[in-house]
C-alpha cells in the first residue's frame, strides 16, 4: 500500500477515534484495563470477556476500541503490581518482577514505574506502525488463500502454540486437542448433525467462548487464591519520585527499542506471545549488557526491555487477527468473537469492507497509548490503594462481576453453570501444571479448522497431496514439521531447552 | 498413578476414549467426503496419544501427595455459592440473588465485619444492576418479585 494511501487511511481513522464518544470509551477501556491488569484473578482475558456483554449496545468500532483499551491497559497495569509487590498482575509481567521489585527495594520504585510506562508507550506506539504497515498487505495476500492453505495455517498455529507456550509440549498439545474437541460441540454446519450435545438445546450452537474464558482464567484464579489471608505489603511511591534519572533513561533506550522489535515479531506468532516476548527480551538484554551481574539486583534494562516487548507483542497479536481472521492467542480470539457478535465478518476482507473500523481501531490505539501514559503515572497512588484491599473483600466482587458478565452475553443461566464447570476444571488443570490458553484457542479455531480440512479434501477428491502441491500450504507444513523436529530434539539429545530455562527464570521471578 | 502427570494422562486417555465412543455413531464419511464424525474421531485419537505420552513421561512430575490442597474446602464453598446463584438468578432476580451471595461470601465464608457485609451486599448489586441493566441496557433478571 503506498504511503499516501496509508496516511489518508490513518487520517480517516483519527476522524473516527477523535470523536468524543470513541475517545471516552478508549479512556474508560484504558482505566478499566489498568485495574484489571493489577488485580490477581482478573487478567486481560477475563477482563475483556467480562466487558463483552457491556459492548452489545455500542457501535462495533466503539466496542472494539473499548476492548482493545482494556487489553492495552492491562499490559500497563500488570507491571505496577510486579514492581511494587513482586506479584505479576498478569503473566507477561513475570520478568518485570525480578528487576522491577529489586529497584523498589533500592528506593527506585518511581523510576521503575516511569521506565515501564515510557517503555510501554514507545513500544505500543512503534508497534502500531508495524501493525498498520503489515496488516493490509497480509490481508490482500490472504484473500488468495484457499481451504488447504487455511488448514495448514491453523495446524501450524496450533503447533506453534504448543511449542511456544512454555510448558511441556505433549501437555500443551493435549490441551489444544481438548479445546478442538470442545469446539466440535454443537451442530455441524456442513451436514446438520448435532454432536456431543446430550440433547441440550443450549449446546446447539456450541459452548460459548465467554463462559469458557471466564471460567478458565477468572474463576480458576479466584479458586487458586482462595484462603489468601496475608495483607499485601505495597510500597507507595511519591509523585516526585516518578521521574527517571538521566542515567536510567539513557540505559533504557536500547532495551526499549530492541524489546519493541522483538515483541512485535513474536506477537504475530501464536502462543503466549506477550509472555515469551518479555522472557526473550530479558534474556537478550542480560546477554548484551556490559553489567550482567546487575540483573536481578535492579537493572533498569530488565524493566525497560520486557515491558516494551510485552506491549509490542500485544499489537503484533492483532496482525493475524485483523488480516487473516485467525487469532494468535486467547485474547485476540475473544476480541474476534466480539467482532462476530457485532455482526462484523472477521477475515481478510475486514480491512477492505470496514475501513472505518480497522483504521479507527489503529488510531484509537495511538490515542490509548497517550492516555495511558498521561493517566497511569499520576494515578499510581490511587491504584496502590486498590492493591491494599484484602483479597477476602475483593474476590466476592470479582465473582459477582463474573456471574453478571457470563449471564448477560445470552441471558443464559446455563452459561453460568458452564463457567462454574470450567472454573473448577481450570483450577484442577492449573494444580496439575497444564496450560489453559490452548483450550480457548482450540475452541475458537475448531470450526474453521474442520471446515478448511473438509473443504480441502472435498476439493481434491480425497487426494491428500493438495496440502503439499500448493506452495503456500507446503511452506506452512514444512515449518510445522521443523517445529515438531525442534521440539523432539531436546528429548532425543536429553538436554534442557528454552522452556526449562524460562520455567527456571519464572520461578526466580515469583519466588 | 502416584505422580500428577500420570494421573492427568490417564484421565485424558479415559476422556478421549469416551469422546471416541460418543463420536462412533456419527458418519465418518471417507477421505473424499469427510463426515461429521471424521475430525472428532481423529482429534480423540490425538488426545489419546498425547494423554498417553503425558502419562508415560510422568515419572519426573511431582508426587500426588506433594500437592497442597489446603484451599480446597474454601474452593468448594465458593463454588457452592456460585451454584446457588445460578439456581436462584432467574427466580429470585439479580439483586436479591447477589445480595444473598455476598452475605454468604463476606459474612459466612470470610467472616468480615458486619458493617462491610451490609454495605457491600446492598451497594454492589444495586450498582452493578444500574450500570448493566439501566445504563448499558443489557437486561438482567428481575425474578418473581420484580427484583
Amino acid at each position: 500500500m503506498p504511503v499516501g494511501d496509508t496516511l489518508s487511511n490513518l487520517a480517516l481513522g483519527f476522524s473516527v477515534a477523535l470523536q468524543p464518544e470513541v475517545l471516552l470509551y478508549a479512556l474508560a477501556g484504558c482505566l478499566l484495563g489498568t485495574l484489571v491488569g493489577m488485580m490477581p484473578g482478573l487478567g486481560p482475558l477475563a477482563g475483556i470477556s467480562l466487558l463483552l456483554p457491556a459492548t452489545f449496545g455500542l457501535e462495533p468500532t466503539v466496542a472494539i476500541v473499548l476492548l482493545a483499551g482494556v487489553y492495552y491497559g492491562a499490559m500497563y497495569g500488570g507491571s505496577t503490581t510486579s514492581i511494587l509487590m513482586r506479584i505479576p498482575g498478569e503473566a507477561a509481567s513475570v520478568m518485570t518482577c525480578i528487576d522491577g521489585y529489586a529497584m523498589t527495594r533500592r528506593g527506585r520504585a518511581g523510576g521503575a514505574l516511569a521506565i515501564a510506562a515510557l517503555g510501554s508507550f514507545v513500544a505500543g506506539t512503534l508497534s502500531l506502525v508495524g501493525l498498520m504497515l503489515l496488516a493490509p498487505p497480509l490481508a490482500a495476500f490472504a484473500v488468495r488463500m484457499g481451504p488447504p492453505e487455511f488448514a495448514a495455517l491453523l495446524l501450524l498455529g496450533l503447533l506453534l502454540l504448543a511449542y511456544l507456550s512454555g510448558g511441556s509440549m505433549p501437555k500443551t498439545l493435549s490441551m489444544a486437542a481438548l479445546g478442538l474437541v470442545l469446539g466440535m460441540v454443537g451442530i455441524d454446519t456442513m451436514s446438520g448433525y448435532t454432536r456431543f450435545t446430550f440433547d441440550l438445546p443450549q449446546l446447539g450452537d456450541g459452548i460459548g467462548i465467554v463462559p469458557i474464558a471466564v471460567g478458565l482464567f477468572g474463576l480458576s484464579e479466584v479458586f487458586l487464591a482462595a484462603g489468601r489471608t496475608v495483607r499485601p505489603q505495597v510500597h507507595r511511591p511519591r509523585l516526585r519520585e516518578l521521574l527517571p534519572t538521566g542515567e536510567e533513561l539513557r540505559r533504557s533506550a536500547g532495551p526499549a527499542g530492541r524489546g519493541t522489535l522483538l515483541g512485535f515479531l513474536v506477537g504475530i506468532l501464536p502462543g503466549s506471545a506477550h509472555v515469551i516476548s518479555s522472557f526473550l527480551s530479558y534474556a537478550l538484554e542480560r546477554r548484551l549488557s556490559k553489567r550482567p551481574g546487575e540483573f536481578g539486583q535492579g537493572a533498569v534494562e530488565g524493566v525497560a526491555g520486557p515491558e516494551s516487548a510485552n506491549n509490542a507483542a500485544a499489537s503484533g497479536a492483532f496482525v493475524p487477527m485483523l488480516a487473516l481472521g485467525v487469532p494468535s492467542g486467547p485474547i485476540p480470539a475473544v476480541m474476534l468473537a466480539a467482532l462476530l457478535l457485532h455482526g462484523v465478518p472477521a477475515g481478510p476482507m475486514l480491512i477492505e469492507q470496514q475501513p472505518e473500523l480497522f483504521w479507527g481501531f489503529i488510531a484509537a490505539m495511538y490515542v490509548g497509548n497517550v492516555v495511558l501514559l498521561m493517566l497511569n503515572l499520576p494515578l499510581v497512588g490511587v491504584f496502590v490503594q486498590i492493591l491494599r484491599i484484602p483479597y477476602r473483600y475483593l474476590y466476592p466482587v470479582i465473582l459477582v462481576i463474573c456471574i453478571t458478565g457470563v449471564y448477560a452475553v445470552n441471558q443464559s443461566v446455563f452459561e453460568v453453570w458452564v463457567a462454574i464447570g470450567f472454573g473448577l476444571l481450570g483450577y484442577l488443570l492449573r494444580k496439575l501444571d497444564f496450560e489453559l490458553a490452548p483450550i480457548v484457542l482450540g475452541v475458537i479455531l475448531a470450526p474453521l479448522f474442520e471446515l478448511s480440512v473438509r473443504q480441502a479434501l472435498a476439493m481434491s477428491g480425497g487426494d491428500l497431496s493438495i496440502f503439499w502441491t500448493r506452495p503456500v500450504s507446503l511452506g506452512l507444513l514444512v515449518v510445522a514439521a521443523a517445529l515438531i523436529a525442534a521440539s523432539l530434539w531436546p528429548v532425543i539429545a536429553r538436554r534442557a531447552d528454552w522452556r526449562d530455562r524460562m520455567a527456571a527464570a519464572e520461578r526466580g521471578g515469583e519466588g | 498413578v502416584d505422580r500428577t502427570d500420570r494421573l492427568a494422562g490417564a484421565i485424558l486417555c479415559a476422556f478421549s476414549l469416551w469422546v471416541l465412543w460418543l463420536a462412533w455413531p456419527l458418519p465418518f464419511g471417507g477421505i473424499r467426503d469427510p463426515g461429521p464424525g471424521f475430525l472428532p474421531r481423529l482429534l480423540a485419537v490425538l488426545l489419546l496419544v498425547s494423554g498417553a505420552i503425558v502419562a508415560l513421561r510422568g515419572s519426573a512430575a511431582p508426587r500426588l501427595v506433594a500437592l497442597d490442597w489446603t484451599e480446597l474446602p474454601r474452593v468448594l464453598a465458593i463454588a457452592a455459592g456460585m451454584g446457588f446463584a445460578a439456581l436462584a438468578l432467574e427466580s429470585l432476580g439479580f439483586r436479591l440473588t447477589m445480595f444473598a451471595l455476598l452475605v454468604y461470601y463476606l459474612g459466612i465464608v470470610e467472616r468480615c465485619p458486619i458493617g462491610w457485609v451490609i454495605a457491600l451486599s446492598i451497594g454492589l448489586p444495586l450498582a452493578v444492576f444500574h450500570v448493566i441493566d439501566s445504563l448499558l441496557r443489557v437486561p438482567l433478571p428481575r425474578g418473581v418479585l420484580g427484583w
